[in-house]
C-alpha cells in the first residue's frame, strides 16, 4: 500500500497534514491558542481554528469546551443533524 | 586582506548581479512578524536589524524535501532513474560567525566516507557572506562553545557593519576572493575613515565546561543518570529545534506515489520524533522523551567532537528561542558542568 | 552525478517460504556487468527497496563464495516488508549494499567455530555458515545450535537437514518447551540452556550468535560460563535504519553508528556500548 498521506515538506505534503489537523480538531479545538504561539514560522494558525469554530457552531449548534457533560459533537451522530451539505 | 568597502546602497546591483545569471540570494527578511533568511530579488526586501533568522540557511545546502529518484513501475520490471542536480549559485548574505562554522559540520558527516552529491552540489556553489555581530541576545551562546562573532571559520567573505550602515569586507576564502573579484566594482577601495561598528561579544556562560561535559558523556554510566529525565522533563518532542539548527541533519528516506510511478525522497527527520527509531517489531529503543532529547545532547557534545573535528553545537540560540516551551540546552550544559 | 541513494534494480529469481511470515528471495542483478563484478563479505547488509513503498535493511544471508546471487530472509512485520512479501519470482526490486562491517573470517583460521542462532536470527548466521564450509578446510570444529519457539518457526529447514547430515558439522536443533511437535527429533529447551548443554569446548574457539535480545543476553551468559572469552563472541546487531552510510542519524546506539562501526560487534564491544538499545 503506497503512502496515502504523504510526509514530505512540498506543498501537497503540508496540505494534507494541515487538512488532517483541521478535521481532527473540528468539534474539539477551544481556542486557546497554543497552537499558534507555539509555531516557529508564525503561521497563523488562529484563523484556521477560528474558521473550524464557526463552521461548527453553524452546522451543529456546538462549541466545544462550554459544557464538560455534552459530548463533543463529531463524535456523536444525531438524526437531527443538517445533510444539507451532503449534494 | 585588504578591506574593501560594501555600500548598502550597491546592495540592489548585487543582487541583480548575481539573480540576472540565474543566481539565487538569500537574506535575512521580515516575513510574518518574523526575520527569517528567503531569496531575495530586491534589497528592500531585506532587513538588517535582526540577531540572527529563525531558520537556518541549510535549507539551501540540504533541502527540507527532495527528490533522489524517481521511479517507474511497469509489467515487466522497473525503470529507475536517480536525480541528478544543477543547483544554481546560491549566496548566502547576513549570515552570523555563529552559523557560519555549522557548514563544516555538515560537510562532514555528508562526505565521512560515502560522499553525498546531493549536499556536496549544493555547498559548493554557495558562497557565505558573514556580517558580524554588533548585538546579542540572552539566548546567544556562541563564546561558550568556543566560537565568537570575530570567528571567520565557514565564512567566504567576512562584513563588518559601519556606522554608516556600509559594510567593509575581507574576502577569507579562495571562493571569496572570487567572489569579490567576479562583483569588485561593487567592493570599493576603503578609505581610512571606514570605521567598523564594535562587534558584540557575548560573555561566556560561567558555569559551563566544555571538557567537563565531554568527560562526563564519556562515562557510560552517566547515561542512565535521572538527570537526563529531570532536566528534559518539559520537551514534548515537536522538532523546532532540530529543524532550526544549523547543524541538525537527520533525514529520512521515503517512497512516494502511486501504484504506477513515484519518487525516491530525503526529508528532514528529527531523533526527537518518536517514530524516529521505532522498529516495525514494536521495539523503540528510545521510547521515552528524555532518552531522545538525551541524544541529541550527547550527538552535539560527544558524538560530534569524537568522530569529527569540527563542532556539533555553534551557540546560536535558536533551539532556545523557537522551542515552545523553553527548553534550554545551556542550563544542561550547565547541570552537567557542575556534577 | 554520483548518486549513492539510488538502489541498483535485480530481479527475484526464487522466492521460499520458510515459515508462513518468513521469506528468502534469491535476486540477481539486472545489470550484467554488476551480476559478475558483485563482491560483499560476509556480515555485511544491505537496504532492499519495495518500489512505491520504501527500504528496509536486512543482512545478505547468502555468502560471498556464492558468485552471481544475493540472498536474503525477512519476515512480514510492516509495510515494506508486507510490499515485499507479495513480490513474485521475476518482479524487480531495488538493492543498495553492501554496507557496514564484516565477521574477520580471516583470523579465525584454524580456530574452531560455534554459531548459536534463534528464529529469524539465523539468516545473518547462515552467511558465516556457508563462507566457513566452502573453505572448511580453514576451520577447526564446527557447531551449530539453532532454535525457534516452535518448529513451524524454524527457518530454513532443508539446509539444517544438509547441515546435520554433514560429518564436519555438529548441529543441535532445539525448540522452545512446549513448541514440539509429536514427530520431533530435536532437543526442547531454550537455546541457552542447550548451549550449555552441547558444552562446545572454549579453546582456540570464536562463536557466533544471533537471535532476539533476551536470547543473546542468555547465550552471552552461558558463553562466558563456558570459558569462552568475550573478544572471541561475536554478534550482529540490528538498528532501524534509513540511509545504511552514516548520515542519516538513526541507528546510532549512544556514539557507535550500527551502519558505519557495526553491524558486526564482539561481545566485549557491546559491553562498552551506551545502554542505548
Amino acid at each position: 500500500m503506497p503512502q496515502w498521506v504523504e510526509t514530505s515538506a512540498h506543498p501537497r505534503g503540508n496540505l494534507s497534514w494541515n487538512l488532517i489537523r483541521a478535521m481532527h480538531l473540528a468539534g474539539r479545538c477551544t481556542f486557546c491558542g497554543e497552537c499558534e504561539r507555539s509555531c516557529p514560522v508564525n503561521i497563523p494558525l488562529n484563523l484556521v481554528n477560528q474558521k473550524l469554530v464557526l463552521t461548527v457552531k453553524d452546522a451543529f449548534s456546538y462549541r466545544s469546551g462550554y459544557d464538560e457533560k455534552e459530548h463533543p459533537t463529531m463524535i456523536v451522530y444525531s438524526p437531527e443533524d443538517k445533510e444539507n451539505f451532503i449534494k | 586582506m585588504t578591506d574593501k568597502l560594501l555600500k548598502r546602497e550597491n546592495l540592489d546591483k548585487l543582487i541583480g548581479s548575481v539573480t540576472v545569471g540565474g543566481g539565487v540570494f538569500v537574506a535575512p527578511g521580515m516575513e510574518a512578524r518574523r526575520v527569517v533568511f528567503r531569496e531575495v530579488t530586491r534589497a528592500d526586501e531585506m532587513t538588517h536589524d535582526y540577531i540572527i533568522p529563525v531558520n537556518s540557511y541549510k535549507d539551501w545546502v540540504f533541502p527540507q524535501t527532495e527528490v533522489i529518484a524517481r521511479f517507474a513501475i511497469k509489467k515487466d520490471g522497473v525503470d529507475l532513474k536517480g536525480e541528478k542536480i544543477e543547483p544554481p549559485e546560491t549566496v548566502v548574505f547576513g549570515a552570523r560567525p555563529c552559523e557560519a562554522a555549522s557548514l563544516a559540520s555538515l560537510r562532514s558527516v555528508f562526505t565521512w566516507d560515502f560522499i553525498d552529491e546531493f549536499y556536496t552540489r549544493r555547498e559548493d556553489r554557495l558562497t557565505v557572506l558573514t556580517v558580524a555581530c554588533t548585538a546579542a541576545d540572552d539566548e546567544c551562546f556562541c563564546t561558550t562553545v568556543e566560537l565568537s562573532p570575530e570567528s571567520t571559520v565557514g565564512s567566504d567573505v567576512y562584513l563588518k557593519e559601519t556606522a554608516d550602515g556600509d559594510y567593509l569586507a575581507s574576502a577569507i576564502t579562495d571562493k571569496g576572493t572570487a567572489f569579490m573579484e567576479k562583483y569588485s566594482t561593487l567592493f570599493e577601495g576603503a578609505s581610512a575613515e571606514a570605521k567598523p561598528k564594535e562587534l558584540f561579544i557575548p560573555e561566556k556562560i560561567d558555569g559551563i565546561d566544555l571538557d567537563r561535559i565531554k568527560k562526563w558523556l564519556d562515562n557510560k554510566d552517566h547515561y542512565d543518570d535521572p538527570l537526563w529525565a529531570e532536566l528534559s522533563r518539559k520537551c514534548f518532542g515537536c522538532g523546532a529545534c532540530t529543524f532550526s539548527c544549523p547543524t541538525c541533519h537527520c533525514f529520512d528516506i521515503t517512497d512516494e506515489g502511486t501504484t504506477y510511478e513515484g519518487e525516491k525522497r530525503k526529508n528532514w527527520d528529527a531523533c526527537q520524533f518518536e517514530h524516529f527509531t521505532l522498529h516495525a517489531s514494536g521495539h523503540n529503543p528510545r521510547d521515552a522523551q528524555f532518552k531522545r532529547w538525551r541524544n541529541r545532547f550527547m550527538c552535539k557534545f560527544n558524538i560530534y567532537p569524537k568522530k569529527f573535528t569540527s563542532t556539533g553545537c555553534v551557540g546560536c540560540g535558536r533551539c532556545i528561542r523557537v522551542c515552545p516551551v523553553r527548553h534550554d540546552i545551556t542550563e544542561v550544559m550547565e547541570a552537567i558542568s557542575g556534577r | 552525478m554520483e548518486n549513492i541513494y539510488l538502489p541498483h534494480l535485480a530481479t527475484i529469481t526464487d522466492v521460499y517460504e520458510e515459515t508462513p511470515d518468513v521469506k528468502s528471495f534469491r535476486l540477481v542483478f539486472q545489470d550484467e556487468k554488476l551480476r559478475d563484478s558483485f563482491e560483499f563479505k560476509t556480515g555485511q547488509f544491505a537496504l532492499y527497496s519495495a518500489f512505491g513503498l520504501g527500504e528496509s535493511t536486512f543482512c545478505i544471508a547468502s555468502s560471498p563464495t556464492r558468485r552471481g546471487y544475493v540472498q536474503f530472509t525477512f519476515r512480514r512485520v510492516g509495510r515494506v516488508t508486507g510490499g515485499l512479501f507479495d513480490l513474485s519470482i521475476g518482479d524487480t526490486m531495488g538493492f543498495r549494499g553492501p554496507y557496514g562491517n564484516w565477521f574477520p573470517l580471516d583470523e579465525w583460521k584454524g580456530k574452531n567455530v560455534v554459531f548459536v542462532a534463534g528464529g529469524i536470527g539465523l539468516p545473518p548466521v547462515r552467511s558465516v555458515i556457508w563462507n566457513c564450509l566452502d573453505r572448511r578446510e580453514d576451520f577447526g570444529d564446527i557447531t551449530i545450535v539453532y532454535g525457534a519457539r516452535r518448529v513451524a518457526d524454524l527457518v530454513y529447514k532443508n539446509e539444517l537437514e544438509h547441515w546435520g547430515d554433514r560429518k564436519d558439522v555438529n548441529l543441535v536443533q532445539t525448540v522452545d518447551p512446549g513448541g514440539q511437535t509429536p514427530d520431533w527429533k530435536g532437543k526442547v529447551g531454550f537455546v541457552p540452556a542447550v548451549l550449555e548443554e552441547t558444552a562446545p569446548s572454549a579453546k582456540n574457539t570464536v562463536a557466533v550468535v544471533c537471535g532476539p535480545p533476551i536470547m543473546i543476553k542468555f547465550t552471552l551468559q552461558a558463553l562466558e560460563k563456558l570459558g569462552f572469552s568475550t573478544d572471541d563472541v561475536y554478534t550482529t546487531l540490528e538498528n532501524k535504519m534509513k540511509c545504511g552510510v552514516g548520515k542519516c542519524g538513526r541507528c546510532n546506539v549512544g556514539d557507535v553508528y550500527v551502519c558505519k562501526e557495526g553491524p558486526v560487534y564482539t561481545a566485549t564491544e557491546i559491553k562498552r556500548m551506551y545502554n542505548d538499545f
